[in-house]
């Protein structure tokens, strides 16, 4: 498998030293420098998955990001400065499948590049086993996991990677309640760490593309102390 | 209504009480001798007729011619008979000898100091005294004396006269009480007009020492213009002052940790090489050092910018020559510019001496040539030249590099300041500290640093410091 990472970084000696690094370790990876070059290329199709920076001069990491998601839903994992929780939020909130706070191992980043990818990979070979059902239904809203597509009462619905998981996820325990534990490692592919909110801000992101029950509260209910649950109508 | 209001309330409302009763009583008392005289003067007709022929008696016969008539007249009643006129000298005594009765005595002083004022009263002065000429009113219990029938008992001259009914009914209480009650008014409102003030500085204090800085009192002062005013303004400068040093204090710790972060990312990059690929270890330890080397940099520029901005420039007194410092930087300068293929050019024809740190500027001098060595693309110079005036040096540092945006050139002085121009901040050695230190020392040593885009392309760092007397 050589999936294509492209990086984005202002620090050229940074991400020579990280392509070293992914490429020894089988990924095939590209490397731009500044934001505009950035958008053109994730936008071209040929990348499994984006590595952004946040911070970088001219266009931020998190306007690359918005342009990169009015058009496509392509796996984008972000750096982000240590403890800034802002900036972490807004790049979940515009659709970044997930973060990794900078300075970090290049074997982190290598790890969490493989989750993101294998979740967009994964159900495939879940469908091929016969583990998992070619399609989950519940109500109105149906998912083609094998094709990654879901649909809203025969709409379908634009999801990122990331949020398609955890739909899933979701999906198939609909009514009952799924803690954030299993939906960070499922969905995610990562153990939650403390304090981490990304399951929060993707289940926000779901709630909005997600009409809601005709009593207008949300079709995905907030368990306390629990997790979260996709209510079976 | 704070304390200080009722303090000052009730010292305002005092002083303001004490003067209007103060002066109450004053005129009051005044008043009351103004009209005890009539008590004791006879001011009708009759009565100053006689009085004024006694004083012409006085002025033109002497003080016998007066005792005669005066005597006449107390015996004989007929054509000479008439009220008995009273003439007092200076001493308090009668002509006659006769007896004053106390209400005379008591006005007497008053009746001397303006006799012209009081009808019925002659002062006249004859043999070396001043007298008082006047009847004094004499009553009898059983009607008017001017209707006494002459033989019947004499008027008692100076007797008592009736009790008349009270005038003013004591002291005068209504417009005492109105005083005070305006007083108390202009208390309230001089209390306030001072104390408001003070309790909006007080608030304003208080939201200072809670971190919130951006209230402002001369909104609440209005049109005033007093001590208490000047004392607002000062605290909104500073305020506004202290919120933006601790402004670009908060941006320069954000951008510091940013900083620090840039060769931390890259150490751990190339520990996580180490070990994936433990063959080309000197590769990555070289690389190790590189970083290691690029954060003590940093890490020691901060300081020296952290040191300027403390005004702790250390010893400035030296004397330095600018055009052998320029040399030496452009020496090191003409190296790195040679490894990419661009030239220096600098030619000084004279010395121009400052007094200064030399290291300092040294540091000031080399930050801005390095700035342009990197910045002028290869193949191009950096022209550097040095201009002696008469008071001030100027030091020019042009490159032939892409310039900075027009409303960027003032920011290029701003620690960490990056342009909006990527190309330029790729390297990893520059961390935008090297102008701001530079400016820094310049004014530390009551010089300018400015920047200018250059007409033909390129960036124009000029510095001006004032040269020494010597």
């Amino acid at each position: 498998m050589s999936a294509k990472v492209l990086l984005v970084d202002d620090d050229v000696e940074l991400i020579e030293m990280l392509r070293d690094y992914l490429q020894r370790d089988g990924f095939a990876v590209d490397a731009v420098h500044d934001g505009a070059s950035a958008v053109t290329a994730a936008l071209s199709g040929d990348y499994a998955i984006a590595v952004l920076d946040v911070m970088m001069p001219g266009m931020s990491g998190i306007e690359v990001l918005r342009q990169i998601r009015a058009k496509s839903v392509i796996p984008v994992l972000m750096l982000t400065a240590l403890g800034d929780d802002a900036e972490r939020v807004d790049g979940l909130e515009l659709g970044a499948d997930d973060y990794v706070p900078k300075p970090c191992t290049p074997r982190e980043l290598a790890a969490r590049i493989r989750a993101i990818l294998r979740r967009t990979a994964g159900a495939e070979s879940d469908v091929e086993n016969g583990a998992a059902p070619a399609v989950v239904s519940v109500g109105d809203l149906v998912l083609w996991p094998e094709q990654r597509r879901a649909a809203w009462a025969e709409q379908p619905l634009d999801l990122t990677c990331t949020e398609f998981n955890l739909l899933e996820v979701l999906a198939r325990h609909a009514g009952h309640a799924v803690s954030k534990d299993k939906l960070s490692e499922q969905g995610l592919g990562r153990a939650l760490s403390r304090f981490d909110r990304s399951i929060d801000v993707h289940v926000s992101s779901i709630r909005h593309k997600l009409a809601p029950l005709a009593d207008g509260r949300s079709r995905i209910q907030t368990v306390f102390r629990k997790g979260y649950q996709l209510v079976r109508e | 209504m704070g304390r200080l209001f009722w303090k000052f309330f009730a010292f305002f409302w005092l002083a303001q009480l004490t003067s209007v009763i103060g002066l109450g009583v004053t005129f009051w008392l005044r008043n009351e001798m103004q009209q005890r005289i009539p008590d004791a003067v006879d001011a009708s007709p009759p009565a100053a007729f006689h009085s004024a022929a006694a004083a012409a008696t006085l002025r033109h016969g002497g003080i016998d011619a007066l005792r005669s008539l005066l005597e006449e007249s107390r015996q004989e009643a007929g054509l000479l008979s008439g009220p008995p006129v009273f003439a007092i000298d200076e001493t308090g005594s009668e002509l006659l000898g006769r007896a004053l009765s106390p209400e005379i005595v008591a006005v007497l002083d008053s009746l001397a100091a303006d006799a012209e004022k009081h009808s019925g009263v002659e002062a006249v002065v004859a043999g070396g005294h001043r007298y008082l000429l006047f009847v004094p009113p004499h009553r009898r219990p059983d009607g008017p004396a001017a209707d006494a029938p002459p033989g019947g008992p004499g008027p008692q001259l100076g007797g008592t006269p009736q009790p008349r009914p009270p005038r003013g009914g004591g002291l005068p209480l209504m417009p005492l009480g109105a005083g005070a009650l305006v007083s108390l008014v202009f208390a309230a409102l001089l209390a306030w007009y001072v104390a408001r003030p003070i309790r909006n500085l007080r608030s304003a204090f208080e939201a200072a020492a809670d971190g919130r800085l951006e209230q402002r009192l001369a909104p609440t002062m209005g049109r005033r213009r007093d001590e208490l005013a000047d004392l607002g303004r000062d605290f909104d400068r500073m305020a506004s002052r202290l919120k933006s040093l601790m402004d670009s204090q908060r941006r320069l710790l954000h951008d510091v940790s940013h900083e620090l972060r840039s060769p931390l990312a890259r150490l751990q990059a190339a520990i996580g090489l180490v070990r994936q690929q433990p063959e080309r270890i000197d590769d990555f330890v070289a690389r190790l050092e590189r970083e290691s080397g690029r954060m003590d940099t940093l890490v020691s520029e901060l300081l020296t910018l952290s040191r300027l901005e403390a005004g702790m420039a250390g010893k400035l007194d030296e004397s330095v020559d600018l055009a052998e410092l320029l040399g030496d930087v452009v020496d090191d300068a003409r190296f790195e510019a040679a490894a990419r293929g661009c030239e220096v050019e600098f030619s000084a024809d004279q010395g121009a001496s400052v007094r200064g740190n030399a290291e300092l500027l040294h540091r000031a001098i080399e930050n801005i040539v390095r700035n342009a060595v990197k910045h002028t693309p290869p193949g191009s110079r950096v022209e550097i030249d040095l201009a002696p005036g008469s008071e001030q040096v100027i030091v020019r540092v042009a490159d032939a590099g892409p310039g900075v945006a027009d409303a960027e050139l003032k920011s290029i002085f701003v620690p960490f300041f990056r342009g909006s121009s990527a190309e330029a901040n790729n390297s990893p050695d520059g961390h935008g500290l090297g102008l701001a230190i530079s400016q820094r020392v310049v004014e530390a040593h009551q010089g300018t640093i400015s920047a200018a885009n250059r007409p033909s392309g390129g960036l124009c760092v000029t510095v001006s410091l004032p040269l020494s007397a010597a």
